[in-house]
């Protein structure tokens, strides 16, 4: 069993322990803790082609994804805030500022996963008409590019803050760019498939706990 | 006659008594080898690596990459440089006298390039009366290498001509691909040398000229869709070199010397399916050089050189901006050699070079030779080398439309942004443009000590320890993104790195027929951006999915660099039956290969080569007096490793048979 297989178990079970546990309680309103989730193989604007230049191309296309209820979204969806985070090959947008109607915004910190127990007040980028939220190219974002193999690796240690389109806030961490998130992909490996890992706080406040 | 050397002092002196090491691979010691090229050669020396870099074999001396070691042939420098190296494999040595390798930096003599060192290809002088030789030798994947070479000496009058051609038909590790690893190629080249020795005066012309071409076909995944290209590859490279050298009565030495080079390559890439994918590069460079050197004997312990120079360069290619662009450097150099006592030797030499792109240059050095006892000699020195930005880094002018990014050149960087912006193509800058452009030359601070010992009338030590703090590494910075999305890059000073060790051979002979050579180096290489950031916790690595800080014990340095490499060379000679056998063991230790984590870093266990030895062997068969065969085989025990070090071809056998005329003997 790989760990992301052993992680989406985990989470069931904590999913099945917080539901059992949810039904015992009062009727005051109450928030799931928050939980880890883990989504797989995302599809990043995949490669459809080749450009007249030899450039491999997708259609362009962000997917749309909701961090609350994990699933994947339309395109029709994009105008409304009930995406949080969008992928098109290595652009990740949040749904605010000029990318989005939402509330949301964006960080990327230093640090590992676990450690980052809580989201900062300030330092949230929206994006402008000049300026996307997380800067494009290797080592500015999320992914560092190796020109001596050609692929893509999410930079271990940078943790992507995300206020989501309705002010919740989660931490993300992109494990893969590749189909199947191979432990060592090749030039072979089909790129543009996104799996991650995020951490949603329903309860509205920054701690991740 | 005793060995001599000219490369470290740029006069000729004895080999045992040179204030700055210098390693000499002797002509006979490379026809043992049976090894046509000069990157064979270098292979199997101590501390010296082969790494390919783009397809050219470059050498990596004292863990510094190729682009930092300065090639001469006959004391001119090797122009033509791919992935920043010098492809030794162009250069072959069936009319080499010797090779003189000297580590550390002599910028303070050549200038830009001799940061790591120095390799000088010293070519044969013609012999006396009239000879002639051939040589033929035929390798696994059909490599052939043909050399005729002639020598006319009458009088005052002498050359030498030599012809080679090689060949191969490269070969393929990955038969599943389409097209091979490495592609065939023919090579030609022409030497010619004359010579004319008035009273006074020694008149010196050198000419090289060189082909090569090559065929290729090749496939290209691109997120699983193939597209097919057929290759032509096409490189010409020619010098000339006419010095004169005049002694005075004095003693003293005149010497003035002309280089021209120039070194073109032209590549057509054709798509099979989609000819809009189909380009032609041409690159041109052109080099010139007018040197005077002056050496003055100023007393019986007082040595004196002092030379000036002016080199022009030019290079056309449409991947600069304006398509051909030149520039100038003027330099002059000064060296003392002072000799208080017999057992001091003080050599102090310093360059300065004014450049029309990067201002100027200093780069001084101390040498100090020591002799405590007849058998011990004790080097020391402390020295700066540089190198110059190269054309690329200065002049590019290159959108990659398949890889999506523009590279401009330091020297044009501002005024492209200012003309993008001014046609509305910038989205936004990543870089102060006030902070960019105007790169610096990158420089070395560099100390080394080495000791050389005979143990023994047949023993003997050399040992050598070597620090070097290279600084203002040049490296590609992302300066603005267009508005298409595509960003511009360009080139600045940023990295610090630093390498140190020691190299250690050992010489014995067992007995009169059987000696053995033992030689190890020791290297660290880091780079010191790297570990301030492991020491600021900046630093991660991923390990089974859960990042943790990178800690120092984790870092492994600089890719490709082995921590460990040494080799072991056993020669036994025959006499009475004409044979000499040469096995030689090449150890290159475990080396990072290239980063796959994600933090651009030497740290995980994945991300290395493991270490491999490569045995060769030679029997070489004197047939009479004037004909020699050899039989041998290089990596006789078949090493390969597809995945990470397709240079590695395998098991190769050879043959040559080589025939001299030589009407005296």
């Amino acid at each position: 069993m790989s760990f992301a297989n052993l992680l989406s178990l985990l989470a069931l079970l904590i999913l099945a322990f917080i539901w059992v546990g949810c039904d015992t309680t009062s009727d005051e309103e109450e928030f799931p803790d928050p939980e880890l989730t883990h989504v797989t193989d995302l599809p990043a604007d995949p490669i459809v082609g080749i450009s007249p230049e030899g450039r491999p191309i997708g259609r362009g296309l962000f997917t749309f994804h909701s961090l609350r209820e994990n699933e994947v979204l339309t395109t029709a969806d994009s105008a409304t805030t009930a995406w949080d985070v969008a992928f098109r090959g290595t652009d990740l947008i949040v749904n605010g500022g000029t990318t989005g109607p939402g509330n949301g915004a964006v960080q990327i910190v230093e640090g590992t996963f676990d450690e980052i127990l809580e989201a900062p007040e300030t330092g949230w980028n929206l994006a402008t008409a000049e300026v996307p939220a997380i800067p494009p190219g290797s080592g500015n974002g999320w992914y560092n590019y190796n020109p001596a193999t050609n692929i893509i690796s999410p930079i271990p240690g940078r943790v992507v803050l995300v206020r989501t389109a309705d002010g919740l806030y989660a931490k993300l961490s992109v494990v893969s760019y590749y189909r199947g998130a191979p432990d060592t992909p090749t030039a072979e490996s089909e790129s543009r498939y996104v799996t991650f890992d995020y951490v949603l706080q329903p309860d509205g406040s920054r701690q991740f706990e | 006659m005793p060995a001599v050397v000219i490369t470290a002092t740029r006069s000729i002196r004895e080999l045992r008594d040179v204030p700055i090491l210098t390693d000499v691979v002797t002509s006979e010691s490379m026809r043992l080898l049976g090894a046509p090229r000069l990157s064979e050669v270098l292979a199997e020396q101590t501390g010296l690596a082969i790494v390919p870099e783009f397809g050219a074999a470059g050498v990596q001396l004292q863990g510094m990459d190729a682009a930092y070691t300065l090639v001469l042939i006959d004391g001119e420098p090797v122009i033509g440089r791919s992935g920043g190296a010098v492809d030794l494999e162009r250069i072959g040595v069936a009319g080499v006298e010797r090779v003189e390798i000297v580590r550390g930096p002599l910028s303070s003599l050549y200038g830009s390039e001799a940061l790591a060192g120095v390799i000088n290809v010293i070519t044969r002088t013609p012999q006396e009366g009239v000879q002639g030789s051939a040589r033929a030798s035929f390798e696994t994947h059909d490599t052939m290498d043909l050399t005729v070479a002639s020598d006319l000496q009458f009088g005052r009058f002498g050359s030498r001509i030599e012809l080679n051609r090689f060949s191969s038909s490269g070969y393929d590790l990955f038969p599943e691909i389409l097209g091979l690893t490495v592609p065939g190629f023919t090579d030609y080249a022409a030497n010619a040398r004359l010579r004319f020795d008035g009273d006074h005066t020694e008149w010196r012309l050198n000419g090289r000229f060189a082909t090569q071409e090559q065929q290729s076909s090749s496939g290209l995944f691109l997120n699983g869709i193939q597209v097919e290209f057929d290759e032509r590859a096409e490189r010409t490279d020619w010098s000339l070199a006419p010095h004169v050298t005049h002694r005075l009565r004095s003693g003293d030495r005149l010497t003035g010397r002309l280089y021209a080079a120039s070194y073109g390559t032209f590549l057509s890439v054709r798509d099979l399916a989609d000819t809009a994918l189909a380009t032609t590069t041409l690159f041109d460079q052109a080099y010139y050089k007018a040197e005077a050197q002056w050496d003055a004997v100023l007393s019986r312990n007082h040595f004196f050189s002092a030379g000036a120079g002016y080199i022009g360069e030019t290079v056309q290619t449409d991947r600069v901006r304006g398509g051909k662009r030149s520039n100038e450097n003027l330099y002059g150099f000064l060296q003392h050699e002072w000799m208080p006592g017999d057992k001091v030797d003080v050599v102090l030499s310093t360059r300065l070079d004014r450049h029309s792109d990067y201002g100027l240059h200093l780069s001084p050095r101390l040498a100090l030779l020591v002799t405590p006892r007849e058998a011990v000699r004790v080097r020391m020195s402390v020295g700066s080398g540089f190198k110059a930005p190269t054309f690329q880094q200065l002049y590019m002018d290159f959108t990659n439309p398949a890889g999506g990014y523009t590279v401009f050149g330091s020297v044009d960087i501002r005024q492209a942004l200012d003309e993008q912006a001014a046609l509305g193509l910038i989205d936004y800058l990543l870089a102060d443009p006030s902070e960019i452009g105007g790169v610096r030359p990158e420089t070395a601070l560099a100390y080394t000590l080495g000791v050389d010992a005979e143990l023994g009338p047949r023993t003997y030590l050399q040992t050598h320890l070597f620090r070097s703090d290279v600084r203002d590494q040049i490296e590609t910075l992302p300066a603005a993104v267009r508005t298409n999305g595509q960003t511009i890059f360009t080139y600045v000073n940023l990295n610090e790195v630093f390498v140190q060790g020691f190299h250690a051979e050992l010489r014995h002979g067992i007995t009169p027929a059987l000696e053995a050579t033992l030689g190890y180096q020791f290297l660290d290489a880091r780079d010191r951006d790297v570990l301030d950031q492991i020491d600021a916790g900046e630093l991660f690595t991923r390990v089974d999915g859960r990042d943790r800080r990178l800690t120092r014990s984790d870092y492994g340095g600089l890719f490709s660099r082995s921590r460990h490499s040494g080799n072991l060379r056993v020669l036994y000679r025959w006499p009475e039956a004409g044979l000499t056998a040469s096995v030689r063991g090449i150890l290159r230790g475990r080396y990072g290969y290239a980063d796959l984590n994600g933090n651009l870093v030497l740290d995980d266990d994945r991300e290395y080569v493991e270490a491999y030895t490569l045995w060769n062997a030679t029997l070489t068969k004197r047939l009479g007096p004037s004909v020699e065969a050899q039989l041998g085989a290089k990596n006789l025990f078949d090493v390969t490793d597809r995945e990470y070090v397709p240079s590695l071809s395998g098991r190769r056998w050879f043959v040559s048979l080589q025939y001299t005329f030589d009407p005296k003997r």
